[in-house]
């Protein structure tokens, strides 16, 4: 019992992450109608900008925000550079998904390139140890699951809260109509892509915080369970990305422990294939059934 | 034998197998319109079948690797089985993409059963061994003294690719290819005119996992030695490049985008000299070139640079042609 | 077409003529909480062309959708010639001959028009595994034939110098023309066309008119889906009339032309 509820403590912390994750990608789901599997790739560039903010003498928290600023910078770049102009020039859905698989991988060797294939770390910040009931997390670890919760929080009210949230919202159901609503669609787009690759990047440096050491591939590993997470939520829902995460993350951490580490990875796949293949729309969607069909 | 000679060899021998693989790609996506994204894993399964029956019960002294079987077929065999197997895979794999979801959801569904695929393997090591893979595999040659049997070795590869071609025509040339071009440009009407989708995707997944398996056990004899580390997802994204940048359902281009990108590009950036010590640079590179050429030619010329090209039929009798007017014209039949 | 009350589920009477190609029971279709086809009704005579007509949003593509298996019935029943096809996939319901056009022509765009024509033909010796084990020895005489039988129908349209040509290069016209070739190369005993004088100019309207009628006298059934009233009340022998998922009239176009339901349907519909 006490090492369901252990691991279950473990997968509320990683589930943080994945949540975080989860959520920024959904939102680029439910702007852009994509799958952008870059995003992986995007986590990794955080990773190493925390890197190199540390390495600068930033304390780590700030690090983590200004590196998620700055792959939120980059997304709008990647959305406005890449992703519009092929969208426009008519490139099928799964066009663009090879697409943004090749993306992933130039952008993943860009920072070999850079930065050298060999693994790097944070060091250890993990801080204290803390236990209460039967849980024990680090600190950073509490640290990163209240600062999500914190963005989740905001995230929830600024779309519901405010006039940008509302279009945004709009725009994501709904493109045309928006449009012909006097709705901004392309600033909306922006801003959703902005704040989305803010959560991305900020989730790849949470990462590389959590894990011991990381390479250029740390987004491509994390990438599936976050994907598993926005699916199970149901795609372009980001409520649905939150409970997505959390669940990944604790059935993770609970087969890892009652299993095999080995397998953990093979949860998060089979939650995603399982509910592509029998659910697409995922627990919570349902408006966006719709795109799911061929 | 000299070191570049023996180089020489081995991008044959490469040369040799990617060309079967991306014939068989190319009858799956450029033909069918199948978009396989798991496909390297029938390679792989090639390639482990291949070890697995080869591989006599003496290799394993010390118990320094473990797997199924063991036992020591001969090659030929081993290679008919290679195929076998890679044709059950890829029909297994093309059930799962016979759901009528979403072209991204299912490339999406392929990629994490590759994915999937490489990390059960990997996990286990009391199953083919894995994340260390299989080694010591036998070379069918290794009887005869080391340039001959390399050259020998060249030799069979060719075979194995005039052969292949010739099966491969069967199915993208003819009454067949056309189709499963029909298949691939609009399947709901392809149904419409009595033709079974589901037997067209499932033969060229099964046709094309052949050409896979035989792929993969042809390179495992060369190399010797097989693991996660040689199948990862990335390879299929090699292989659909050098499909799309020479051609889509062109069998010329795809073998000329095959020599160009896994050929020149991948293994010629071996060539290029490390740059201040930075080890990977030169394999990044390549890879960033391979990504960067993928989304231009998606972009820009889709169709690759020898496009499709369909016969052209022409009735010999000038009486059938009588009556041609203008194009949209149209008049009752007689 | 037998009216409803009279048909039976069972046998021949033998003054009521031939026995119907197509029948179509009690037939519903649910889309979520839509019903799109909401119980309907009906036969056709072999040898006739049927027309339906009815309002946007009548449930009449919905029909025709449900009949050649694109889309499950959520109950009801589909015979045809005979057999009862309700569960049958599209490719099956194709091979028994019962083939469909689509509201927007559908051809493969990467295959040349005659090639487009030669696809269709069914039972094929080249698709079999003999065919492919054999080869061009096998199938190579049978291929000259299609090859002929597709030359000689693409003259008889006027469109034998565009065999060669990419069938996605073609204008719409041509693919509308390209895509009733290839249905006629399918040897169908009856079609379901979908609005196919949508998007053409009165002059191909007529020709294609006239190509269904004498369709029609060498035996082929025809359902037509039409807001073309004036070429429904020229070639078709019967009609139905849908609105809200119903059939709610039915009988000749001349005749329905002037009933009060009928005009009512589609000003409110």
């Amino acid at each position: 019992m006490h090492l369901l509820i252990e691991s279950i403590g473990f997968g509320v912390a990683s589930g943080a992450v994945l949540s975080l994750g989860a959520v920024g990608f959904t939102l680029q789901f439910g702007i852009s109608n994509l799958l952008n599997v870059t995003y992986g790739a995007l986590m990794s560039l955080g990773a190493f900008l925390g890197l190199f903010l540390l390495g600068h003498g930033l304390n780590i928290w700030l690090a983590m925000v200004l590196g998620g600023l700055m792959i939120g910078a980059s997304s709008v770049a990647f959305s406005r550079g890449l992703i519009s102009p092929l969208t426009r020039r008519g490139l099928r859905p799964f066009s663009l998904v090879i697409v943004s698989v090749s993306a992933g991988i130039v952008l993943e060797y860009l920072i070999v390139v850079v930065a050298g294939p060999a693994t790097q770390s944070y060091g250890n910040l993990s801080g204290a140890t803390l236990r209460f009931w039967d849980f024990t997390l680090t600190s950073s670890q509490v640290i990163i699951l209240v600062i999500a919760v914190a963005l989740m929080l905001g995230l929830h009210l600024l779309l519901t809260r405010t006039q940008l949230g509302r279009a945004m919202r709009a725009t994501s159901s709904n493109r045309t109509l928006a449009q012909s609503c006097g709705i901004a669609t392309s600033r909306v787009s922006d801003l959703a892509w902005l704040i989305s690759g803010t959560f991305c990047g900020m989730a790849g440096i949470a990462l590389a915080i959590t894990t011991e050491s990381f390479d250029f591939t740390l987004g491509s590993l994390f990438l599936i369970p976050m994907i598993a997470a926005a699916v199970l939520g149901g795609v372009g829902q980001p409520y649905g990305a939150m409970v997505g995460g959390l669940v990944v993350g604790i059935a993770t951490e609970v087969s890892a422990a009652y299993w095999s580490p080995a397998y953990e990875s093979v949860i998060a796949f089979a939650i995603l294939i399982l509910m592509l293949l029998v659910r697409p729309r995922g627990l919570f969607g349902s408006g966006s059934a719709r795109r799911l069909l061929a | 034998m000299t070191g570049l000679e023996f180089y020489g060899v081995v991008l044959l021998v490469y040369l040799g197998t990617d060309l079967l693989a991306a014939w068989g790609l190319n009858l799956e996506f450029g033909v069918t319109g199948v978009a396989n994204l798991a496909y390297i894993v029938v390679i792989a399964a090639g390639a482990y079948t291949y070890a697995v029956l080869t591989l006599g019960p003496d290799t394993s002294f010390g118990g320094f690797q473990q797997y199924v079987a063991g036992l020591h077929l001969p090659f030929a065999l081993a290679v008919v089985a290679a195929a076998v197997v890679g044709a059950v895979v890829g029909v297994v794999i093309g059930v799962t993409g016979l759901k009528r979801i979403r072209q991204d959801y299912q490339a999406m569904v392929m990629l994490v059963i590759s994915l999937m695929a490489a990390t059960v393997v990997g996990a286990d090591t009391g199953f083919l061994g894995g994340q260390s893979g299989l080694s010591l595999i036998p070379n069918p040659f290794s009887g005869l003294s080391a340039g001959v049997g390399d050259w020998a070795y060249v030799g069979m590869v060719a075979f194995a690719c005039v052969v292949g071609y010739l099966v491969m025509r069967r199915f993208t040339g003819g009454p067949m290819g056309r189709a499963l071009r029909a298949v691939r440009d609009d399947e709901h009407a392809a149904a419409a005119m009595g033709v079974s989708v589901v037997k067209m995707r499932l033969l060229s997944q099964a046709v094309g996992g052949a050409f896979g398996g035989v792929s993969g056990a042809l390179l495992v004899a060369f190399i010797g030695g097989w693991s996660p580390g040689a199948w990862a997802y990335v390879e299929t994204l090699a292989l659909l490049t050098a499909i799309i940048v020479g051609g889509l359902g062109n069998d010329f281009g795809v073998s000329l985008g095959t020599f160009v990108i896994t050929v020149l590009l991948l293994q010629g950036v071996q060539f290029l000299p490390e740059i201040r010590a930075h080890t990977g640079l030169t394999e990044a590179l390549g890879w960033i070139v391979l990504g960067s050429l993928t989304i231009a030619f998606l972009a820009v010329r889709p169709q690759g640079v020898f496009r499709e090209r369909r016969p052209r039929y022409h009735i010999s009798d000038p009486a059938a042609d009588e009556g041609g007017g203008a194009g949209t014209a149209m008049t009752p039949p007689v | 077409m037998t009216p409803t009350g009279t048909s039976e589920s069972s046998g021949r009477s033998s003054d009521q003529g031939p026995l119907p190609l197509l029948r179509v029971t009690d037939l519903v279709k649910h889309y979520g909480g839509v019903r799109a086809v909401d119980g309907v009704t009906f036969d056709v005579s072999p040898g006739t062309i049927a027309g339906v007509i009815g309002p946007n949003g009548a449930g009449k593509s919905t029909v025709l959708t449900v009949m050649s298996g694109f889309s499950p019935a959520t109950s009801g029943r589909i015979e045809f010639d005979g057999v009862d096809i309700t569960r049958e996939p599209t490719d099956r319901r194709a091979r028994r001959g019962l083939v469909r056009t689509f509201q927007i022509a559908r051809v493969f765009e990467g295959l040349t028009a005659l090639e487009n024509l030669m696809v269709a033909v069914p039972h094929q010796r080249s698709r079999t595994a003999r065919g492919l084990l054999l080869g061009k020895r096998f199938w190579g005489p049978e291929e000259d034939e299609i090859v002929a039988q597709a030359h000689q129908l693409m003259s008889t349209f006027g469109m034998a110098d565009k065999a060669n040509e990419r069938a996605g290069n073609l204008s719409g016209g041509q693919r509308r023309a390209v895509e009733i070739m290839r249905v006629l190369m399918t040897r169908p005993k009856m079609l379901l066309v979908d609005e196919p004088m949508a998007g053409l100019n009165p002059r191909l309207v007529r020709q294609l008119e006239d190509v269904l009628v004498a369709l029609r006298e060498r035996g082929l059934t025809v359902l037509i889906i039409e807001h073309e009233l004036d070429t429904v009340e020229r070639i078709c022998s019967e009609v139905l009339v849908m609105a809200w998922g119903k059939i709610i009239a039915r009988g000749e176009m001349a005749e329905l032309r002037t009933r009060r339901e009928v005009q009512d349907a589609y000003v409110v519909g």
